[in-house]
């Protein structure tokens, strides 16, 4: 093991923090599922032979089951002792295979008229999930059926259980800014990461036999360039910023406004990825007569995935709305609102990639 | 064990079917699992803690040398043929051979100044072996060294796999196990069983040295 990566351990009862933490915030309230961060994040990355499959970047329906399928039931990460929990891989079936389409057969082969274009996955099988397969289908009954956005990327985590549980010690976490990396030369493609990631959020390149993952764009960041998903992103929820900037925006919104909260905290590894939870029309019944105190997505639903202070934000959030629409100032509205594009949402990371 | 010299080329030696082998004995090297306890993660042990795996409790291990080259050829049971490595959950059936590069080089993956040199197959490249040298647990590097020939075959519900290089390697570097005629060497086993997902130190080993001597 590479004993000079400490970040990111628990030794002796010690957490080794980073000196600064990058993180970033993601408003719910603002997601379009266009999925153009996902494609940015492919484009700009995931482009090579082994990575067709990968998706560091993901916008899943909720209520749905995710990527890779039913990753919230799959364990990994830290219980509540601070031990690990078992998990398992997920498979590519999981995540959605990237397929193939039997493109020569159907348009060169002369069988237009006899078959049909249909995709195949990696292992020559008709696919029978993808990684948005119940995209948009959500949840709740008619006249309340609800779903909202949510994009996933690797968390960054404070307490990695990527970093902790691999043998090789191959992940480290920066000690300038707490990006968690894959070292791919020591990598050794044991996938134990990808077990013990709560998150699910590394894949396997089974060409070069690495785990690969997010890399929170390092090479941009390092050049004052916002992530490619929070850069193209036009909904312009996605902030980017030092935890510990009492002037950003990040800061703001979690720590000193508290409406950004991580997602299954319960998990243990402390993610830095943060969410403001999505309002919600009132629940209709079938005269289409409105119940205020019954929010159309459910409560419960939104605690289970932000915990416990989701009703105190979303309450936060509805009381400035107000504010702000009677024409008085609201601070956290116009923070959420994003006047002056970039400056506003990732203050640090302003430089267009287009001059490098 | 006696490591004979026998007058065959270099094709017959690395042949795991040809005759010569018939005749050359076999060493019974016993494996055992490699416990949870020595699982260099929290989570490697806590996952395996209560799984069966590094059930192969035995390789049969044969040994012959000609003028310039050296082999060894390892026989496992292995019921299925784990070769591919597609889905996330394909791990393949894998052998290494560990050789100490120091009098005090513990048989556990080595320790601080006291490295040793691995020979390691695995069933995705059935034809090479790779060269990685460990100075302890997690520690081991791929050394772009001489190519390590390897020759497999499943049949019967058993591995055979014999890896062969030439005595002193035409690449010399730290790392790496030299041969001499008329030396004594030692050396120990682990294998893999890719189908019960077995991989770095989920796996079998021999927790003794094999001790050989190399026919001049
Ligand atoms: S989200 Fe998963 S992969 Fe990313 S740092 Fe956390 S544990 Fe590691
Ligand atoms: S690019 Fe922005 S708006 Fe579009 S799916 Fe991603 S986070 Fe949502």
């Amino acid at each position: 093991m590479n004993e000079k990566n400490v970040i990111g351990r628990e030794l002796e009862g010690k957490l080794h923090q980073p000196t600064r933490q990058l993180a970033m915030v993601f408003d719910l309230n603002k997601c379009l599922g266009c999925h153009t961060c996902a494609i940015s994040c492919k484009r700009q990355w995931t482009r090579d032979e082994g990575m067709e499959q990968q998706w560091w970047a993901v916008v899943n329906t909720q209520p749905g089951m995710g990527t890779p399928k039913n990753w919230e039931h799959l364990g990994g990460g830290w219980d509540a002792k601070g031990e690990p929990r078992a998990s398992k891989i997920p498979t590519r079936d999981e995540f959605g295979d990237a397929w193939k389409f039997n493109k020569d057969e159907v348009f060169q082969g002369g069988k237009g008229t006899v078959t049909y274009l249909k995709p195949v996955t990696t292992k020559g099988e008709a696919p029978d999930w993808g990684p948005n397969w119940d995209e948009d289908e959500g949840g709740g009954e008619y006249p309340n059926s609800h779903f909202f956005y949510l994009p996933r990327i690797c968390n960054h985590c404070t307490h990695p259980a990527c970093l902790e549980a691999c043998p090789r010690g191959a992940i480290y976490k920066r000690a300038d800014d707490g990006i968690v990396l894959i070292n791919d030369k020591q990598c050794k493609g044991f996938r134990f990461c990808m077990e013990a990631c709560p998150y699910k959020r590394i894949y396997y390149n089974h060409v070069r036999d690495v785990g690969q993952k997010c890399i929170f764009c390092f090479p941009r960041v390092e050049k004052g360039v916002a992530p490619a998903c929070a850069r193209q992103c036009p909904g312009r929820l996605r902030f980017v910023g030092y935890l510990d900037d009492e002037n950003g925006p990040i800061h703001k919104l979690v720590h000193k406004w508290k409406v950004a909260l991580p997602l299954h905290q319960e998990y243990g590894t402390q993610p830095n990825v943060y969410y403001v939870p999505p309002l919600a029309p009132p629940s209709v019944d079938m005269h289409g007569r409105a119940d205020p105190s019954r929010p159309r997505i459910p409560l419960e639903y939104l605690e289970g995935l932000f915990g416990p202070r989701v009703r105190e934000v979303l309450a936060l959030l509805e009381a400035e709305k107000t504010k702000k629409a009677r024409g008085q100032p609201s601070e956290l509205m116009d923070l959420l609102i994003v006047y002056k594009w970039p400056n506003d949402i990732f203050p640090d990371f302003v430089r267009d990639p287009a001059e490098l | 064990m006696l490591i004979k010299r026998v007058d065959v080329d270099a094709a017959q030696l690395g042949d795991p079917d040809a005759a010569v082998w018939s005749a050359a004995k076999a060493a019974a090297v016993s494996l055992v699992q490699a416990p949870a306890a020595m699982q260099p993660t929290k989570y490697i042990a806590a996952k395996w803690q209560d799984k069966p795996y590094g059930q192969v409790k035995a390789l049969a291990v044969k040994a012959l040398r000609n003028a310039g080259q050296i082999a060894f050829r390892l026989e496992w049971q292995a019921k299925t043929k784990n070769d591919r490595r597609i889905e996330n959950t394909d791990f393949p059936d894998a052998v290494a051979m560990l050789f100490p590069l120091s009098e005090q080089s513990p048989l556990i993956m080595g320790g601080d100044g006291a490295p040793v040199s691995l020979w390691y197959w695995r069933a995705d490249h059935p034809n090479r072996a790779r060269n990685d040298v460990a100075s302890g647990i997690g520690t081991s590097q791929v050394l772009d060294a001489e190519a390590v020939a390897a020759q497999a075959k499943h049949e019967d519900g058993r591995w055979t796999v014999v890896m062969r290089r030439v005595l002193r390697s035409t690449k010399p570097m730290d790392g790496i196990v030299e041969f001499t005629g008329g030396q004594a060497l030692r050396a120990t086993f682990a294998v893999w069983d890719g189908g019960n997902l077995e991989r770095a130190g989920i796996k079998a080993f021999s927790p003794s040295w094999l001790e050989m001597n190399l026919e001049a």
